[in-house]
């Protein structure tokens, strides 16, 4: 039995360590996005434009509504016909193949960016004014006080909520395995429907996943930590 | 004392039903731009043979999701119920399985479950088992189940330990038994603080059990592929999203209505 | 905090990685797509590699017709929107030609034929496979397959199960979820051969009915590639005459499927 998973050309270590690596670039990639979607959702839901606000709102709303499994679907499909339709727009001939990882990646971020709003919406709630006046009355401008004081601040506060998403990003990636993107989940589903060896090999896959979401949550309970060291509340 | 740099914006579930009016426009927009590139749109006829399935694909979704939460929630209270037990083999073993179901993705539990059971399908056929593993909708609600009691347990329980000291001693002072204190005193304070986790397992469990149309189960996102698949119009999955939309944003009105309700006694504060 | 000046790096980095990973813009190339996951025609090894009949047999043509082919795997109820969204210009999948499908698509001649039967993991129970026979029994097939129009034609009195896939299909067979599945004789060969399909057998005669099952199968393409399909038509040619596809049959079956 563990013969099967030996690694090299005989069995399928290798294989499940590969799709492994691609799990974690795949969450790894989602993660800049669904930040920067995130901060900029939750910045345009106070925005004093009333189109901006609604639309926000809407669009949040949406990717919180709709199962990944479908939103996966929808920029799938979507993403490589909008692709199909700008190219020639631009005067480009070539064919751009709207990769199942680049599908993966967008939805992931956007499912991400969409609960992150929430979170950071609910962290400015809690934010007190005081010391950005301090900040502002020692003469820094827009842009310094966001960069030093209200975005660390977010982030310090929002890492509780931000660290489920992350084990929710992670556990999300599985999905895509749907779209033929070879991440741990559909390395385990080829191996096990090659050999009859399910078990093992979900099993395995299992194991894998609880492995990376204990080590993460350890991790970032530290990173907590660390953070809010020398403060009287967390 | 300083204002608070950002005026909070109105908490309410009325976005969602703007979503839901967005989408049907999105919908309308979507028809539009797919007669402009010349694909066949979802025709009157279209819809109406195919309105029939996916309504009966969203009464499978809604009745995967509420036969599992509330079987979730049993399990979750024999599950609690271990946990507070001071044996611990036993809290071991319950946190062992609320880290794996919490730790994997649905759909690694559910092929595991549903492909494991068919690679011993001999075994489970000699303990007399077999007949419940063979129906792939019996798996699927099987899978959701253990998942929700899992997540159900660690919310129920974490609300329960981030209770204040102070309501345990007094009840305890009071002279109440144990289990009265914690079913009369203590429970109660701590589903209150749990509605709104327990509200999001709900949503979370509608959107996941769409991983039923991965083993020929026709829920609402299985019907919407098959017709997807018969027509070669992604329309249909438009469709189905604007289903699901409404449908989590239904059960979110009614979760907020219900937590507004029961708190209505607590000040703005709490 | 140098953390706060290194995270923004950091983050380009990451959309630079996933940018990377996704850019696949190729000119002048082939897509070959086949499920990976349909034994013996197109599946995976332990280490891997993808293989099978298909696989190799248009690797041949596309040797033979003188093309850059690349054979790309995914699931097949996703084919005929990628091929219709230019992701893929191939469908090798054991397609059957039928009057429906070519209205959307463009076939090569045929690569082989596609005579269906029904397999079995209790044959004895099933002598006789009328529709009036297999009323109330479980009978599955591949979804959005010529096999699955004829159930649904045939066997409505059934329950009818579509799976993803055919090898998805084969092991709820041999688990007993099914009692019958309906597939192409050389697929139910393989699984009868192998050691999930011990026990299991064909029942019933083989079914062609070309009203349903077409001419046989072929590759499909879209049909504004008439210049590929005639290469890739030449390139068969060239094959059945000098030997190529015997020796590929011969090395997958023991009967012949042309």
């Amino acid at each position: 039995m563990l013969q099967v998973l030996q690694f090299g050309p005989g069995g399928w270590g290798g294989e499940l360590a590969a799709g492994l690596a691609v799990t974690l670039a795949l969450a790894a990639s989602a993660l800049p996005l669904g930040l920067i979607g995130g901060l900029a959702l939750a910045f345009a839901t106070h925005s004093r434009r009333a189109w901006v606000r609604e639309s926000a709102a809407a669009l949040a709303g949406a990717f919180r509504g709709i199962p990944e499994l479908l939103t996966l679907f929808l920029v799938f499909i979507g993403g490589q016909r909008l692709i199909n339709l700008a190219l020639p727009l631009l005067g480009l001939n070539g064919r751009f193949e709207f990769s199942g990882f680049l599908a993966g990646t967008l939805t992931l971020g956007l499912v991400f960016g969409a609960y992150a709003s929430e979170v950071f919406l609910g962290v400015l709630k809690t934010l007190d004014g005081s010391s950005i006046e301090a900040a502002r009355a020692l003469g820094l401008g827009r842009w310094p006080v966001l960069r030093f004081i209200i975005l660390p601040e977010l982030f310090r506060l929002g890492l509780p909520g931000l660290s489920n998403l992350w084990l929710s990003t992670v556990k999300q990636s599985a999905l895509v395995s749907v779209v033929a993107c070879d991440e741990l989940m559909r390395k385990s589903y080829l191996g096990a429907t090659s050999t009859g060896d399910h078990i093992l090999f979900y099993g395995v896959a299992c194991l894998c996943y609880i492995a990376i979401t204990t080590a993460s949550e350890a991790a970032l309970a530290a990173w907590h930590r660390r953070l809010s060291r020398g403060r009287s509340r967390g | 004392m300083a204002k608070p740099p950002f005026n909070p914006r109105p908490e309410g579930s009325s976005g969602y039903l703007r979503v839901g009016l967005l989408l049907a426009s999105a919908v309308g927009v979507g028809l539009l731009l797919q007669l402009l590139l010349g694909s066949s749109g979802i025709g009157g006829e279209d819809f109406a043979a195919a309105s029939p399935l996916l309504l009966k694909g969203l009464g499978l979704t809604i009745f995967i999701t509420v036969t599992s939460v509330l079987l979730g929630a049993m399990a979750g209270a024999g599950l609690l119920a271990g946990l507070l037990q001071p044996w611990p083999p036993l809290k071991i073993a319950i946190r062992a399985f609320c880290i794996a179901f919490r730790g994997t993705p649905a759909i690694a539990q559910l092929y595991l479950i549903y492909y494991g059971a068919g690679e011993i399908h001999a075994l489970l056929q000699e303990a007399h088992l077999w007949w419940f593993f063979r129906d792939p909708l019996n798996c699927v609600i099987f899978t959701f189940t253990l998942n929700s009691a899992a997540y159900q347990t660690r919310i129920i329980h974490g609300a329960l330990v981030n209770l204040p000291r102070e309501q345990t001693d007094a009840a305890l002072s009071l002279g109440l038994p144990r289990l009265v204190a914690l079913t009369r005193v203590l429970l109660p304070q701590a589903l209150l603080t749990a509605l709104r986790p327990l509200g999001n397992e709900l949503t979370k469990v509608t959107k996941a059990s769409s991983v039923a149309s991965l083993v020929t189960v026709l829920d609402l996102l299985g019907t919407a592929k098959y017709l997807v698949g018969q027509s070669l119009d992604f329309g249909f999955y438009i469709l189905a999203a604007m289903l699901y939309v409404l449908l989590v944003g239904a059960i979110r009105l009614v979760v907020d209505a219900i937590e507004r309700h029961l708190t209505r006694h607590l000040s703005p504060a709490g | 905090m140098a953390s706060t000046q290194r995270r923004p790096l950091v983050f380009a980095a990451l959309l630079a990685i996933a940018m990377v990973a996704a850019l696949s813009a190729q000119a002048g190339e082939v897509k070959v797509a086949s499920e990976g996951t349909y034994k013996p025609f197109s599946y995976f090894t332990a280490g891997g590699q993808l293989t099978g009949f298909d696989v190799e047999l248009a690797a041949a043509i596309c040797k033979a017709a003188g093309l850059d082919c690349v054979m790309v795997t995914m699931d097949y109820d996703g084919m005929m929107v990628a091929l219709k969204e230019k992701k893929i210009d191939v469908i090798d999948s054991g397609m059957s030609i039928t009057a429906k499908r070519k209205k959307v698509v463009a076939f090569t001649d045929r690569t082989r034929t596609s005579g269906k039967r029904f397999v079995s993991c209790a044959p004895d129970k099933f002598k006789k496979i009328g529709p009036e026979d297999l009323k109330g029994d479980i009978v599955g097939t591949q979804a959005d397959t010529t096999s699955a129009d004829y159930i649904k034609a045939f066997y409505a009195g059934s329950d009818i199960r579509l799976y993803k896939s055919m090898d998805e299909a084969f092991a709820d067979l041999s688990a007993g979820r099914l009692d019958l599945a309906l597939s192409q004789d050389a697929t139910g060969y393989a699984f009868i051969s192998s050691p999930a399909g011990k026990g299991c057998a064909f029942v019933g005669d083989r079914l062609d009915d070309p009203k349903f099952f077409g001419e046989g199968v072929g590759l499909a393409l879209r049909q504004s590639d008439a210049e590929i399909v005639a290469a890739l038509n030449a390139g068969l040619r060239k094959i059945l005459a000098d030997g190529t596809y015997k020796a590929l049959n011969d090395k997958y079956f023991p009967f012949s499927v042309y």
